[in-house]
């Protein structure tokens, strides 16, 4: 289970939809990154989830393709203390 | 001010949109493009350890960002990073300003202001140096040239390369003095939007916080 680093304000802008710089209450790092990872993020401020289940609720098609592409990006999330792993239930 | 951001409170709170966000989708056509592979999809811009959550941060991307970079491809320590220096220390420093590509004998402080903004003859910037008018004190317009001033002398020296070029700091200043005004993204932005904006590159500005 994924969900966002508890406290993560999750502020971020854009100006054209495609590009966000986003900001980490927690760190006080700056990010520069795309609408997909909004996208993640967004999903996991609603409640914590699978990857699988992250894939469905992106309208990805549950192929190992896409997964290890969520994975990558999950990964990537991760490394910059914007979400965390949790033991599923 | 910004097309779109994301509501400033509630924490992790689920929102309740009225409409589907524009990131909607993204991942999908992300990940579904032909011989798509794992690129970088988060760069740190600017880490400020203790930074109040409400700063600004030197962080910086070009007002609509069309063009002006590419996430997948920048990478470095400088992404993102600003050096950009303000109207004010323009006006101190006129020793420190470029010389006119067109006439390196000349420093752009007597560039008359329309050689690079265009305005009409009846304009108060007519006939202006980017000198004098850099020291005007003026809100509104004054405010807008003066700010794009500084934002045009900071690229010149590529001090917020490659997100602000010259050629963009006289597109916001074309379509402020248009009919449908500065629309990065659909918005017009106002005299002290576009100033907010341009206060970003050196940090200061509410455009961050």
């Amino acid at each position: 289970m994924w969900r966002l680093m508890p406290g993560l304000a999750l502020r971020y802008r854009t100006w054209d939809n495609e590009t966000y710089v986003l900001y980490n209450n927690l760190s006080g790092d700056t990010h520069l990154t795309d609408a997909a990872a909004i996208e993640v993020l967004e999903l996991l401020r609603q409640s914590p989830a699978a990857a699988r289940s992250l894939l469905s609720a992106l309208q990805l098609d549950d192929t190992p393709d896409s997964l290890a592409q969520l994975d990558s990006l999950l990964a990537e999330l991760r490394g910059q203390a914007l979400i965390e792993s949790t033991p599923a239930c | 001010m910004v097309n779109q951001e994301h509501p400033e409170e509630g924490g992790n709170a689920p929102s309740t949109p009225a409409a589907a966000p524009a990131f909607s989708g993204a991942a999908r056509r992300r990940f579904t493009k032909a011989g798509a592979v794992a690129v970088g999809a988060v760069l740190t811009l600017k880490s400020q350890p203790g930074m109040a959550a409400n700063s600004s941060g030197c962080v910086f991307a070009g007002p609509s960002a069309a063009g002006s970079f590419n996430i997948n491809q920048s990478r470095g320590p400088k992404v993102g990073y600003c050096n950009a220096v303000s109207p004010g220390y323009w006006k101190q420093h006129p020793e420190d300003w470029p010389k006119q590509p067109w006439d390196l004998n000349k420093s752009m402080w007597d560039c008359n202001f329309q050689t690079i903004f265009p305005c009409g003859t009846s304009s108060e910037f007519y006939n202006q140096k980017l000198g004098t008018v850099i020291c005007w004190g003026g809100g509104g317009i004054q405010d807008v040239a003066r700010h794009l001033i500084a934002a045009y002398l900071n690229a010149m020296k590529n001090y917020t390369s490659p997100y602000l070029t010259t050629t963009k700091v006289q597109e916001i200043w074309v379509g402020y003095n248009s009919i449908a005004g500065y629309k990065p993204a659909g918005k017009v932005w106002s005299a002290s939007d576009i100033s907010d904006y341009i206060k970003g590159t050196w940090g200061e500005g509410s455009f961050w916080t």
